[in-house]
């Protein structure tokens, strides 16, 4: 069965990007959301196997939303997605319990990899 | 399979619309940096007839250009009122100010809209007219901050 | 993805180890056979080759593995180090410099092809050993990184991870209990960003099955980003190999994983499968002649420098702002406050300016190689003597000095320093002499070219100008030697007929005043026939917070560098006499050039009528003076200087802007453009 995946990013152009990779290659993307309060919503109803969350965000950032979904389920599987540059807050976000980061700009090989190593079970 | 993204590709349908005069003119957002209001500028001495001069924008110098002198379509000379606005431009971190009578609205502009190779503009309006587009009722001149500013003429 | 963020600190450690090479290349020609040099060379190369292939610049990569090759030979006295190897080394040099700067101008290393300079250093060492060709594999196959991880027993031989006494105490006590140990070598793809983070998934990732003991390098070098694209763990674990290899399966971005097991019977850990480090073996760590370096220092990014600056100058601005209001005069408190506040932002600017500050030498280091190839070149005998190499100047400016005193000194080689044969004519010794020196002098830093040839001859330089038309016959007859001279330095001074004793010496002159007035700086050349030449820079010391004067032209405000200015006169207008356009003053026995700046900067019409006396700054451009007639004096300042961008860079007597403490802003004169 494919892996469902819930993705978090404030830009519609990012969330249409990844999307693209993803369901090209065999996920199925159950939900998306534009902020991290938004992405635990979504994260409760849907209960994906996969989240791709970006870092800056407006209401909630990504790394709070780690925290939070970790507190839901402590295996949640989360990828993180950020731009150059933001070395603390990725390390910040590994220790909340991301599992992994992919940096922006995408090669969709890095995604793709990243998923399918995460995914893994 | 190798896809790089980036989000220029976004803001490239994005374009703000101005008005110098009774004119609309659009320009592509990815350029823009801020749109500012009046703002005192000091003179600079130079020959260039389209330098107004600079401003000083939160501690940095900029300076600040006349588009109406680099478009030779109008002959009036722009002046600062409590409509006009300065839309700051950064073109590979250099930061030009363009003088617009007034800035309308920034709005989506697919390149489909854009109809190329008119001759709108009489003589010599080269490469930094990229075309029109209309825009509900109003026709916009589309044109590249890039190419206006720092192609050499 | 790009590396563009490490670009920077790639290029300023690339340049060091380059320096470095250089510089015992040719100490090592003077004696080849100190091997503590040869060692310096081999970790320079080393660190190049490691930066560089992490960087994906594959020429400069594999040069610099075949240069480790040959020295490798050298070090374990397998190969003579000839003068002809030192040469190609030399070479190899060159072509790692321009690779660099290249990188510099355009973030990659350009097209070269280093086949040559390879096939070259393989000869040297063909008899030994064969090169290893498969580098160039090893750059491609990322995307099979799968069928690579066996076989990628590369040419990277790291050590194996130092270990201390209680380190060993643990793995052997773990031996016993029935843990396993493993040494884990892990290598990242060649275009891992935040390897830092990729290294913490992995230590993370293992710390799920037992304990890390020791890493190579330490968790604290690894966590400041201080590694290549390798580093080891050794983890004691109750898990088997495969365990650890399924773990380390699923994270991304690692290029190959090499686990091999430790056995625990002997004290020392042996290796299995793989051979020890033998180079780190065969020489322990000798006399290091860079450690000598390694004082109480850290390592800062310029731009974090720049942005200190900046708040400094943001608070130099806000002082101004405090002190332009009128009212603080009259309460005492404030007043004292300001006063102290002014106190302190003096200091702090001194202070911070003194933290980017950076020996010449970093420039001066290159010369004695230029030389060395020029002398050979032009088979003359030349020696180079620095004085005052420690001096120091501001970082920006070190950057963009080398380039016009490379300029000067193949001047002073080529056309100023004789050939032997005439120098022992003229009863000079054979060897010409070639003085650089460096020292401050008030607010500047002066550097000085100086040879000892055959000089200008002042009068085919008087010739050559009335010839040329840049001044009337009449006038530079009364024009003194020192301006005569300043003539050189106009662009094309010397074209194509050249007055023969001094042929060619104006060639390219114009650039090098060019690049250093744009630093802000000016210089001057003084010269005696067959006395030699001498050049001197004098050079800001700092470029972007300077002393003002803030005067008044119409109704605009100007600010005039006080360090240019000599005096301020009150002058009755018919003092200024008038010589066809120009007008001058006499100003201390000599007249000197009157210089409306209302004119000059063409400002808005006004109706005020010029009074009678006139408020004139003398300013002064080099040894020249100048009259400069304003409108009004506003008073002294410490001003910021603040860039008008590139747009406006066509603008030569402005030099940049600042803002004044009422939001408003004053241009600053250049008063090497404007008299």
């Amino acid at each position: 069965m494919a892996k469902k995946i819930l993705i978090v990013d404030d830009a519609l152009f990012m969330r249409m990007m990844i999307k693209n990779i993803l369901t090209k290659n065999g996920y199925e993307v159950v939900a998306e959301a534009e902020n991290g309060l938004k992405a635990i919503e979504k994260y409760q109803q849907t209960n994906p196997d996969l989240v791709i969350m970006d870092i800056t965000m407006p209401e909630l950032n990504g790394i709070e939303a780690v925290r939070r979904i970790k507190k839901i389920n402590k295996d949640a599987k989360i990828i993180m997605c950020s731009a150059m540059g933001q070395r603390s807050m990725v390390f910040e976000s590994l220790q909340a319990g991301a599992r992994d980061f992919i940096l922006k700009p995408f090669q969709a090989e890095r995604v793709l990899d990243a998923v399918k190593k995460a995914t893994y079970s | 399979m190798t896809l790089d993204y980036d989000m220029e590709a976004y803001k490239d349908v994005q374009y703000i619309v101005f008005r110098l005069d009774d004119e609309y003119f659009g320009a592509s957002v990815k350029h823009v940096e801020s749109i500012e209001r009046f703002s005192p500028i000091t003179r600079v001495p130079t020959d260039k007839e389209s330098t107004i001069g600079v401003i000083n924008l939160r501690g940095e110098v900029i300076p600040v250009v006349d588009p109406k002198k680099m478009l030779g379509i109008l002959d009036s000379q722009s002046k600062q009122n409590s409509k006009s606005r300065i839309i700051i431009t950064d073109i590979s971190g250099n930061k030009v100010g363009i003088l617009a009578d007034s800035a309308v609205e920034v709005c989506e502009i697919d390149k489909k809209m854009i109809q190329e190779n008119i001759k709108m503009l009489k003589g010599k309006n080269k490469d930094f007219f990229k075309g029109v587009a209309q825009i509900k009722d109003r026709y916009v001149m589309i044109i590249d901050f890039e190419q206006l500013l720092w192609s050499e003429s | 993805m790009d590396n563009s963020n490490y670009l920077s600190l790639f290029l300023e450690e690339s340049k060091e180890n380059l320096e470095n090479i250089s510089r015992n290349l040719l100490l090592l020609e003077k004696d080849s056979q100190d091997a503590s040099i040869i060692d310096d060379i081999f970790r320079s190369a080393h660190t190049l080759k490691g930066m560089a292939s992490t960087m994906g610049f594959n020429a400069m990569a594999s040069l610099t593995h075949s240069m480790e090759n040959v020295l490798d030979e050298v070090r374990k006295n397998k190969l003579f180090l000839s003068p002809a190897i030192i040469d190609l080394l030399l070479q190899c040099y060159d072509f790692l410099d321009l690779c660099l700067q290249d990188v510099e101008l355009t973030g990659s290393e350009g097209e070269r092809d280093a086949s040559e300079l390879k096939q070259g250093l393989l000869s040297f060492i063909s008899d030994t050993q064969a090169e290893p060709v498969q580098e160039k594999e090893d750059k491609k196959g990322q995307a099979k990184a799968k069928d690579k991880q066996e076989e990628a027993q590369i040419v990277e031989h790291i050590s194996d991870v130092d270990l201390d006494v209680y380190q060993k105490d643990i793995i052997s006590e773990s031996g016993q209990q029935g843990f396993n140990t493993f040494n884990i070598k892990i290598q990242l793809v060649s275009d891992c960003l935040l390897k830092s983070a990729r290294a913490y998934i992995v230590f993370r990732e293992l710390e799920t099955l037992g304990e890390i003991v020791a890493s190579n390098p330490s968790a604290e070098d690894i966590e400041e980003e201080q590694f290549g694209n390798t580093f080891s763990v050794i983890l004691v674990t109750t898990s088997d190999v495969e365990a650890v290899k399924h773990v380390l399966d699923l994270v991304t971005e690692l290029e190959s994983v090499e686990i091999t097991q430790i056995s625990t019977e002997t004290e020392k850990p042996v290796v299995n499968d793989i051979e020890v480090g033998k180079h780190q073996k065969a020489s322990p760590q000798k006399k290091t002649t860079t450690s000598s370096k390694l004082g109480k220092s850290i390592r800062v990014d310029i731009d974090r420098l720049d942005s200190l600056m900046n708040l400094v100058s943001e608070l130099i601005i806000v002082k101004n702002r405090i002190q332009s209001e009128n009212s603080y005069e009259q309460d005492k408190n404030l007043l004292e406050s300001v006063e102290y506040l002014g106190r302190v932002t003096t200091d702090l600017h001194e202070t911070v300016m003194k933290v980017r500050m950076v020996p010449v030498e970093i420039v001066f280091n290159r010369f004695p190689r230029i030389i060395r190839d020029l002398a050979k070149e032009t088979h003359k005998s030349v020696e180079l003597i620095t004085e005052g190499s420690n001096t120091e100047v501001d970082r920006s400016i070190i950057d963009e000095l080398s380039e016009p005193l490379i300029h000067l000194i193949r001047n002073s080689i080529d056309h100023g320093l004789e050939t032997k044969e005439e120098r022992i004519k003229n009863g000079k010794p054979e060897t010409g002499y070639i003085y650089l020196r460096a020292y401050h002098e008030g607010n500047n830093v002066v550097i000085e070219v100086e040879d000892d040839g055959q000089g200008l001859d002042i009068d085919k330089i008087r010739e050559k100008i009335v010839k040329l038309d840049l001044a009337s016959e009449e006038t530079i007859k009364e024009t003194d030697d020192n301006q005569v001279m300043s003539f050189i330095f106009e662009p094309g001074f010397t074209t194509s007929d050249a007055v023969t004793n001094i042929s060619g010496r104006g060639v390219g002159l114009d650039v090098v005043k060019t690049k250093i007035e744009a630093l802000g700086g000016i210089v001057d050349i003084s010269t005696g026939k067959s006395k030699g030449t001498k050049f001197t820079i004098r050079l800001p010391l700092t470029l972007s917070i300077i002393k003002a004067l803030l005067v008044k032209v119409s109704d605009e405000k100007y600010a005039l560098p006080l360090g240019s200015i000599a005096e301020i006169l009150e002058v009755e207008s018919e003092q200024i006499n008038k010589l066809k356009e120009q007008e001058l003053i006499q100003y201390r026995g000599q007249l000197i050039p009157v210089i409306r700046l209302k004119k000059l900067l063409k400002t808005p019409e006004d109706n005020i009528r010029e009074p009678d006396r006139l408020i004139m700054v003398i300013v002064k451009k080099g040894e020249r003076h100048f009259g400069l007639v304003i409108d009004d004096l506003v008073g002294q300042q410490e001003i910021v200087i603040k860039s008008l961008g590139e747009y406006l860079a066509d603008i030569q007597i402005v030099s940049g802007a600042t803002i004044l403490g009422d939001g408003s802003i004053a241009l600053i004169l250049d008063i090497n453009h404007v008299a």
